[in-house]
Parts: C-alpha cells; structure tokens; sequence
C-alpha cells in the first residue's frame, strides 16, 4: 500500500522524514525482542530475516501502523504469521541466503534446557505455539495476546492452557497449579 | 522446576541473547537499503514492462531491416540479478531466467515478481518463484511430479493413471475440493490441462506439510503440494517429454483472494520447456 507520504515532492518529504524518525525510534526499541520471538516460534537460521522483513512491512505502510492503538501488535502478527508460515518464511530465507553464507557467525545456542523449551514450542500446532510465546517473551496477559493475534480472548485460554499442558507433559514438568 | 518457570526462564535467556546479538543500528540501515532497493527494482520492473510493450508494438507494426519479421528485439536485464548467483539459475536478460531441471525451463518473471532474489530450485526438480507485491504468492514448477494419495502417506495414487489428462480430472475429483474445473491449455508447444477449485469447507485434510495440514496432492523429490485452509492453488499439469509428469502449482496462501492467482497466471503463461 502506497501514500501520499511516498510522493515526491518536498511537502511529502518533510512528512517522510518525521514519519521515517518515528518509525527509527520503535525499530530500535523493539527489534531485539522481536528477534528473539522469531527465533522462539521458527527456529530457523533465517529468523533474523523474518523479523527484518516484518518490520519492513510495518516500515512500507508506516502511516497505517503507527496510527493504531498498539502498533507492535500489528508487528509481533506479522512477525508470527511469517515465521509459522512455511512459504513465507521460505522466501524470506531465499533472500537472506547468500547474506546468511557470508556475513553471519553461527549462533551460539541456547543452554539445553532452554533450547529444549523452545523446541517443544515448535512442535506445538501453529496457533498455540504463538499464544505460549507470546506469552512468555513479551509477558502478555490473555487481552493482549487476543489483540495480537485478532481472536477471541476465550480462545487464547484454550491454546494457553493446552499448549502449556502438553508441553509440561512433554519436557516432564508440572504444569500449572502443580507446582 | 514448573513448566511455568521453566517458560520464563527460557525466555529471559532468549531475550537477553537477542539484546546482545542484535546490532539495531546495523539492522535498520539496512532495512532502510532494503527498502529503497525494491522501491527502485518496482520502478524499475515498470520501465522495462513498457520498453516490452513498446518494443512489441512498434515490431509488429512497423517492422525494420533491425528487426527482421518485426519480432521484438531482446531487451536488456533491468537490474543486478542476484538470482543469477543461485546454483541452477542462468540469467537470460529481459526478466528471463532457465532453471536446470531435468528438462530445463525458461521462466519469465512478470513485474509482480520478485526477480531480483526469487527464482531458485528446490532439490533437483522443482524451480520456484515469488510474488513482491503481495505476501504469499508464488511458482512452483515440479518436474517428475507424483500423484499422492489423500491420505498421510504421500505415496503415488495408482488411481490418478499415468497421463497428464488423467492426473488432472483426478485432481478435479479430489474429495477435498469444490468448484473444480479442468481447462486445457498449452504451456509453449505443449498441451496442459488446468485445474481450479477450492477447498471443500469441512473437507478432512489427512496429511502433514511442514506446519500444515493439507489435502496432499502432489510431491517430487524435493517439494510437495497440497490445499489447506490457508493455502490454495491452481494446478497446470502436463507430459514433460524427458521430464515425466510436470506440474506448475501456482499457489497463495490467501485463499480468499482469487485475484492474487489471477495475476500470477502471466508467470505460468511465461514457462517455457526446452524440450529435445
């Protein structure tokens, strides 16, 4: 989607520009985070790239985002909806490929434990992988993951409650209320 | 330690590693790069879609002593092409690329194609392409491709026979799909049979593609396809002389939104089989 903010003329540059700052400033803010939440949900040596390329999105419709109530809700969407989608995370590896092959050390992993939990969560069907780490990364109360994810909060519960319990189950633990 | 701690505890660990990994300065100059590369690639597709255009009306209309038989002169590649780099991938110049496949194919990218860093192979026998103007959407060609069963095994459906005819009206008779139509066609020189439906609502989807479940419908060696409830496609299917069945699996996974296959028609329509 284009607007007039990427017209030409220097009226609309100026507008850019400031647009263009406030966009630098939530980029810094929540990048790293929003890594992290890529990484937690694909895996994938790309998920730099998926979270690069959610906030590109975010960037090329910036004057829609921003005016929302919660933008990094708009963010962390598009960021989930890439790294569970096979296809459109298979292209942004594509693009990433010969940058990943040239520039990039390998990641030191997570310690075991950890690395393990986030395994599980991968192997969570689709929608209860993202409610779990949404909920853990960002802290995000069942409202919040709701907004996120555009669903009803009655469903959040459910994959919330599910998703912890089968991975209590799989990684031997107690689930909630056991503890 | 409970499930719940041990969440918290994971997370603060992956979060910490990120902060210390990721250099957002670095990351946003080149979101910014990013971003003005394929503002001018998109400029730059349209200049060379009217050259085309333009080219071709004036070769038909007026021919010259340069352009015998008022055939359209090759037009240069528009930008750098990193899909060049790709292994298998030979660029050809005016948006036009060849995959080595088996029986290789000539793939022209559309303006609506990402073909600055797109056209790739998958395994040894598929060739696949992606939609920049919309998420989602792309080209999937699949030489040797097989017919599975509707169930998780994604074995060769005896069922489905062994012509390309054959192989499409069973794709049409699928149980999981509705609104099936089976059109024939030609890609190049070759006859082709093209399939559209959509999923059934409520239809049993019985197989596992990476994170999907799908209604499977075709495999090869180094892909697999399928509809889903976030996943469509229109099928062309045919005989490959040297590459056996061969399909071209236009896909999207906005099934909502028809126009997105519509529009991706031109890059089926630009497929060309170099066969002996």
């Amino acid at each position: 989607m284009t607007s007039a903010l990427e017209g030409p003329n220097g009226v609309d540059a100026v507008v850019e520009l400031r647009v263009a700052e406030d966009f630098d400033v939530f980029y810094r803010r929540e990048m790293p985070a929003l890594v992290a939440f890529a990484r937690s949900l694909s895996g994938s040596a790309a998920a730099d790239d998926i979270a690069q390329d959610a906030m590109l999105a975010a960037y090329r419709r910036w004057d829609a985002v921003s005016s929302l109530d919660v933008p990094v809700a708009w963010v962390r969407r598009a960021c989930a909806n890439r790294a569970v989608s096979t296809f459109r995370r298979r292209a942004v590896e594509v693009r990433g490929l010969r940058r990943l092959v040239l520039q990039r050390e390998p990641a030191e992993p997570l310690p075991d434990e950890h690395e393990e939990f986030w395994t599980q969560v991968r192997r969570l069907p689709r929608r209860q992988a993202q409610v779990v780490a949404l909920h853990y990364l960002y802290d995000l109360g069942v409202a919040e993951i709701a907004l996120t994810l555009g669903c009803a909060e009655g469903t959040v519960k459910s994959h919330l409650f599910r998703g912890r319990t089968t991975l209590a189950a799989r990684l031997d633990r107690a689930s909630e209320g056991e503890s | 330690m409970s499930i719940e701690e041990l969440g918290r505890s994971a997370a603060d660990a992956a979060l910490r590693k990120a902060t210390q990994e990721v250099d957002p300065t670095m990351m946003l100059q080149r979101l910014h790069r990013t971003s003005a590369a394929r503002t001018v690639l998109t400029a730059a597709a349209v200049v060379v879609a009217l050259v085309v255009a333009v080219v071709v009306v004036h070769g038909v209309a007026w021919p010259t002593s340069e352009q015998p038989g008022g055939r359209p002169s090759t037009v240069p590649s528009s930008v750098g092409t990193p899909a060049c780099a790709y292994p298998g991938i030979t660029c050809l110049g005016g948006g036009r690329f060849r995959a080595a496949l088996p029986v290789p194919v000539t793939l022209t990218a559309p303006a609506d194609f990402d073909a600055a860093g797109s056209w790739h192979l998958i395994g040894t026998r598929s060739a696949e392409g992606y939609r920049s103007d919309v998420d989602g959407a792309g080209v999937t060609v699949m030489e040797g491709a097989v017919p599975v069963r509707n169930d998780s095994s994604w074995t060769r459906d005896p069922a489905a026979g062994s012509t390309a005819a054959s192989v499409a009206q069973w794709l049409a008779d699928r149980p999981f799909l509705q609104n099936a139509s089976v059109v024939k066609t030609r890609v190049g020189l070759l006859e082709a049979w093209r399939v559209t439906a959509s999923l059934r609502p409520g239809a049993p989807l019985t197989a596992s593609k990476d994170q999907f479940t799908v209604g499977p419908t075709f495999k090869n060696d180094g892909s697999t396809a399928g509809f889903a409830t976030n996943l469509t496609g229109d099928y062309t299917v045919l005989d490959v002389p040297g590459a056996g069945l061969t399909v071209i699996w236009s896909w999207t996974t906005q099934p909502g939104d028809r126009s997105i296959l519509d529009a991706s028609q031109d890059a089926v329509d630009g497929l060309a089989f170099t066969t002996g």
